[in-house]
C-alpha cells in the first residue's frame, strides 16, 4: 500500500555528512506575551553520538531550547541545525521527551498502542502497523521492562513506568537524536537504572542524547558536554557553578 | 412473543424510524467517544443549537431543510474553532455566547413566522416522520463519518492523547480539530432528525460516556458506544409504540439508563 | 468619552421620535364622510365589506391566514378600535381578546354581535355527536349519545360554516350599520339585498354539489375541530378525534399514537384525510401513506386565504372548502 507521509522527509542518507547531530548558532527565543527573552545568544555544537547535559535552575530555558531543537518554538533570531539541515526537515529524527507534556493520561490507550505510535511517522496516513512495526514495539518493551505493564491503561502506570513508557516509543520512532526533559525526575530506583543502561545503549549505537537534568551526578556516566542556563543565558562552568551549588543542583 | 417484537414493524413509519434511529446511534456514537474524551461534551450541544436558525431559515425560504441545517452546522462549528484559538475571551465562555446567542435568533425567527408549532418538532425530533429522502441523507452522512473515523483513526487517537507528539510529527492538530468539528457538525445534523435539537448532544454524549466506563480501549470504547447508541434507538422506539411515550425522550432515557447501568456496574467491580 | 455621550443623546432623541406616534395621536385617517367599522377577522370582513361597500372604512384585526386563537394585539389595531364607529364581532367566545381590546382603548363604537341571529350548537353537543358517529363508522360500542362531559356550555363559535348562518348575519349587521349611519341605510339595504342573493346561490351549490356524494361517503376524517356546522348543514359525519389529539401534541407524538392513528383511518374507510395546515407535514405524509389515503389539499377554515390564494372571499372560501371536500371523497361538484 502506498505511503501517505505526515509530510515529504529529506532523511534517510540525506544529512550532510561530517555535520554535528545539533548545532546551534546565536539563539533566541521569545515566548508569546512575553518582553524578555527566554533565550538569548545561545550557541551550541553537539557531535553525533555524544551526551550532553542542560543544568539550571527552573525558568533558566532549558524546556524552552529542547523544545526549539524539536521545532515546536521558532527562534526570534539564529539558527539552529540537525545533522546540517533545518529543523523539521527530517520527522522522525529527533525524540522529545517533556517532563509530564500535555498528554491525557486518562485516555483509553494502553501502554503497548502507546509506544506503537511511535511507528506511525514511518506509516503516515491511513497504513496500520505490520508485523514488522509489532516485533520491534515487542523489543522496546522488552528493554524497558514493561513486559507485564503492556496491556495497562496508560494512567496505572507509576511516573517512572511512564517515563519508560515515553522513551520506548522514542526507540520504536528510530530517532537518533533524543531530548530529554529532567528523565530523572522522581522516578524509581528500577527506573532509573534501566533508563541509564538504555541510554548507555545508545552511545554504542551512536544516537545523541541532550538531557535537561537537576542531576549531574545521579546520571553515573560521563557527560560529553555540560551547557549550564541561567535566566535564558548561557554561562561559563566557572560563572554557574557556584549559583547552582547554591541551589543544591550541582 | 415474536409478535410483540415485530408488530410495530408493520407500519412502514416505524421501519423508517427504526432504521432511522440505527443510522444516527451509529453516527452518534461513534463520534462521541471524541466527544467525550476530547472533552467537547459543551461544544456539542452548542452545536446542536446554532444549527436552529439554519433550519428556521431553510424552512422560511423554501430550502431543503437538511441543507440549511448543514451548512449553519459547518459555519458554527469552523466558527467555534477560530474563537477558541483567540484568547481574548476563554473559550467556555465564547462559545457559551455565540450558541444561546444563535438559538435565540433561530426562536425570534420562529416567531415573526408566526407559527412555533410548525417548528416544535424540530426542537424535539421528527424520528417517526422521516421521509425516504431524510434517510438517504442520514445514511450518507453515517457513512462519511464512520469512513473518516475508520481512515483516520490513528492520527485522530493519537492527536487526542497526545497533542504535542502528534506536532511533532507533523500532524497539524488544527486542522485534526477542524476536521472533528466538520464531521460533529454533521453528526448533529443527523441526529436533530431523530431527536431534535435539544436533545441530540444526549446521543453524542450518553452512550459514549457509558462505554468509557467499561472498557480501556478505543476501539472497544466506540464499539460498544455504538451498541448502546443503536440499543437505546431501538428499545426507545417500542417503548414509543407500546407506552405511548414521546419517541425523542424515550431514546435519550434509554441511553441515560444504560450509563447509569454501566455505572453501577463499574462501581461495584472495583468495590 | 465624548463619543459615548453623543452616541447616548442620538439614542435617546431617537427612542423619543419612534415613541411619538403612540400617544394618541390618530392612525386611522378620519373620515368625517364614510363610517369607521372594524371587523374582528378576515371572514367577518368580507361579508361586512359587501354590506357597506363605499360608505365605510374598514379595518380588519386578525387578518389572512391568521389565528384568531392565538392573536395578540398591537397597538395601531388598539388605536383602530379607538377611531372606530361600529365594531363587528363574531361572538360566542371566537374573540377572547376583544373586550380587552376595547376597555384599552377607551372607544364609544357601538358592538355588534354578529351570530347574535344564528341557533349556535354547544361544543358538549356536537362533541357527544361525533364520539357517537366515531364508535359507529370504526366499529366500536356506542356510548350514550346524551352524556358528554363537556359541561362548560360553551359553544362553538365557527358559525360561517354553514351558508345559512351567514345570511342571518347580513341582516344583523345591516341593520347595525344603518343604526350607526341612517343616511346611507338605503345603501346598506341594496347591498345586503344583492349579497344574500348570491349567498342563497352559493347555499344551493353546496347543496347541489354534496348531494354528488351517497351518505355513507360524507365522512370527514379531520382534525378540525371548526367543521361542526358544516357537517350538522350538509349531512356529514366528523371522524378524527385521533388525528385531533396527534396534531395538537404535533411536538412529539409517540409511535403507539401514530400507529392507532393509522389503524383508525384504514377503519374509517374514507378515501382522503383533512388535516389541519399547521402540522407536522412529513409525518402526516407517512400516515397517509401507511394508511393509503390522500392527504386532502388544506381547508380555510378559521380565515381569509391571502389574496393571491383560492379562498381571498367568503364565498370563494366556501367554493373551495367544498370543492376540496367533495373532489377528495370522490364525488363532483355542480357548476357554479
Amino acid at each position: 500500500m502506498m505511503t501517505l507521509p505526515y509530510r515529504r522527509e529529506p532523511c534517510h542518507g540525506q544529512s550532510v555528512p561530517g555535520e554535528a547531530a545539533v548545532s546551534i548558532r546565536d539563539l533566541t527565543i521569545v515566548l508569546p506575551d512575553n518582553d524578555r527573552p527566554a533565550l538569548d545568544g545561545i550557541s551550541l555544537t553537539v557531535p553525533a553520538g555524544s551526551r550532553v547535559a542542560l543544568v539550571g535552575p527552573n525558568g533558566a530555558g532549558k524546556s524552552t531550547l529542547l523544545k526549539a531543537i524539536v521545532g515546536l518554538l521558532k527562534p526570534r533570531s539564529g539558527s539552529i541545525l540537525i545533522n546540517g539541515m533545518p529543523v523539521r526537515s527530517c520527522l522522525h529524527g529527533v525524540a522529545y521527551l517533556p517532563q509530564r507534556g500535555e498528554i491525557d493520561w486518562h485516555f483509553p490507550m494502553t501502554v503497548r498502542t502507546m509506544i506503537e505510535t511511535g511507528r506511525y511517522v514511518h506509516l503516515g496516513w491511513i497504513r496500520r502497523p505490520g508485523p514488522a512495526d509489532r516485533d520491534l514495539v515487542e523489543r522496546e518493551i522488552g528493554r524497558l521492562g514493561l513486559d507485564y505493564l503492556a496491556d495497562r491503561q496508560i494512567g496505572q502506570l507509576s511516573g517512572g513506568q511512564q517515563q519508560r513508557t515515553m522513551l520506548a516509543r522514542a526507540l520504536v520512532q528510530g530517532a537518533d537524536l533524543l531530548l530529554l526533559d529532567e528523565p530523572m525526575n522522581a522516578v524509581d530506583a528500577d527506573t532509573r537504572q534501566i533508563l541509564t543502561d538504555v541510554l548507555d545503549d545508545l552511545r554504542t549505537e551512536d544516537r545523541t542524547a541532550i538531557i535537561a537534568t537537576h542531576d549531574l551526578d545521579r546520571l553515573a556516566n560521563t557527560f560529553d558536554d555540560v551547557l549550564y542556563l541561567s535566566d535564558g543565558h548561557q554561562m561559563s562552568a566557572t560563572d554557574a557553578v557556584p549559583g547552582l551549588l547554591a541551589a543544591g543542583i550541582a | 412473543m415474536i409478535d410483540w417484537l415485530t408488530d410495530p414493524f408493520r407500519y412502514q413509519f416505524m421501519l423508517n424510524g427504526l432504521y432511522a434511529a440505527i443510522l444516527v446511534g451509529i453516527t452518534c456514537a461513534t463520534l462521541g467517544s471524541y466527544v467525550v474524551l476530547r472533552r467537547m461534551a459543551f461544544i456539542g450541544d452548542a452545536l446542536a443549537h446554532t444549527t436552529l436558525p439554519g433550519l428556521v431559515v431553510a424552512y422560511l425560504q423554501g430550502w431543503s431543510l437538511f441543507g440549511g441545517a448543514v451548512v449553519a452546522g459547518i459555519a458554527t462549528a469552523l466558527g467555534i474553532g477560530w474563537l477558541s484559538k483567540r484568547s481574548e475571551v476563554r473559550e467556555d465562555t465564547a462559545i457559551g455566547i455565540v450558541f444561546t446567542g444563535m438559538f435565540a435568533f433561530g426562536i425570534l425567527l420562529i416567531s415573526t413566522a408566526r407559527s412555533f408549532r410548525d417548528l416544535t418538532h424540530m426542537l424535539f425530533g421528527n424520528i417517526l416522520g422521516v421521509t425516504d429522502q431524510e434517510l438517504g441523507l442520514i445514511a450518507g452522512i453515517a457513512g462519511v463519518v464512520v469512513l473518516a473515523l475508520v481512515l483516520f483513526h490513528k492520527e485522530l487517537e493519537l492527536a487526542s492523547v497526545d497533542p504535542v507528539y502528534a506536532e511533532v510529527i507533523g500532524l497539524r492538530t488544527d486542522l485534526i480539530r477542524y476536521g472533528l468539528l466538520v464531521l460533529l457538525a454533521l453528526a448533529t445534523v443527523a441526529g436533530i432528525q431523530a431527536v431534535g435539537v435539544v436533545l441530540t448532544s444526549a446521543m453524542l454524549i450518553t452512550p459514549a460516556a457509558a462505554a468509557s466506563l467499561l472498557t480501556n480501549r478505543l476501539p472497544r470504547m466506540m464499539a460498544l458506544s455504538t451498541v448502546i447508541g443503536v440499543g437505546s434507538g431501538v428499545i426507545g422506539l417500542y417503548l414509543s409504540y407500546y407506552a405511548d411515550y414521546s419517541s425523542g425522550a424515550s431514546i435519550v432515557l434509554t441511553a441515560t439508563a444504560c450509563f447509569m447501568i454501566a455505572w453501577l456496574y463499574r462501581a461495584f467491580r472495583t468495590a | 468619552m465624548n463619543t459615548q455621550r453623543v452616541l447616548t443623546w442620538i439614542a435617546l432623541v431617537g427612542v423619543l421620535i419612534w415613541i411619538t406616534p403612540l400617544q394618541g395621536a390618530p392612525v386611522a385617517a378620519q373620515n368625517t364622510q364614510k363610517l369607521n367599522v372594524v371587523a374582528t377577522f378576515s371572514i367577518l370582513g368580507d361579508v361586512v365589506q359587501n354590506i357597506g361597500g363605499d360608505a365605510i372604512n374598514l379595518t380588519v384585526i386578525v387578518g389572512a391566514d391568521g389565528d384568531a386563537h392565538t392573536f395578540e394585539p398591537s397597538p395601531e389595531q388598539i388605536g383602530a378600535i379607538a377611531d372606530a364607529n361600529v365594531i363587528v364581532e363574531n361572538g360566542l367566545g371566537f374573540e377572547s381578546w376583544l373586550n380587552d381590546m376595547v376597555d384599552a382603548s377607551g372607544t364609544n363604537a357601538s358592538r355588534v354581535v354578529a351570530s347574535s341571529g344564528v341557533k349556535p350548537l354547544t361544543w358538549a353537543d356536537e362533541k357527544a355527536q361525533e364520539a357517537f358517529n366515531e364508535a359507529v363508522i370504526l366499529g366500536k360500542p356506542t356510548p350514550n349519545p346524551v352524556e358528554s362531559d363537556d359541561d362548560s356550555g360553551e359553544f362553538d363559535p365557527h358559525v360561517w360554516q354553514d351558508v345559512s348562518n351567514v345570511i342571518a348575519e347580513v341582516a344583523v349587521i345591516r341593520d347595525a350599520l344603518s343604526a350607526a349611519d341612517p343616511a346611507n341605510a338605503a345603501r346598506f339595504d341594496a347591498n345586503a339585498t344583492a349579497y344574500s342573493t348570491r349567498l342563497e346561490q352559493l347555499g344551493q351549490w353546496v347543496r347541489d354539489s354534496v348531494a354528488s356524494l351517497p351518505s355513507d361517503k360524507r365522512v370527514l376524517f379531520t382534525s378540525h375541530d371548526a367543521l361542526g356546522y358544516f357537517a350538522r348543514a350538509y349531512g356529514f359525519t366528523i371522524v378524527g378525534s385521533a388525528l385531533g389529539s396527534l396534531s395538537t401534541e404535533a411536538a412529539d407524538p409517540s409511535a403507539g399514537d401514530v400507529a392507532h392513528l393509522i389503524d383508525e383511518i384504514k377503519a374509517s374507510g374514507v378515501p382522503a384525510i383533512f388535516a389541519e395546515s399547521i402540522e407536522n407535514t412529513d409525518l402526516m405524509d407517512q400516515v397517509a401513506s401507511d394508511a393509503n389515503v390522500e392527504v386532502a389539499p388544506p381547508l380555510y377554515v378559521d380565515a381569509l386565504s391571502r389574496a393571491d390564494g383560492p379562498a381571498a372571499t367568503y364565498i370563494d372560501l366556501v367554493r373551495s372548502n367544498v370543492t376540496t371536500i367533495v373532489s377528495a371523497l370522490g364525488g363532483s361538484v355542480s357548476s357554479p
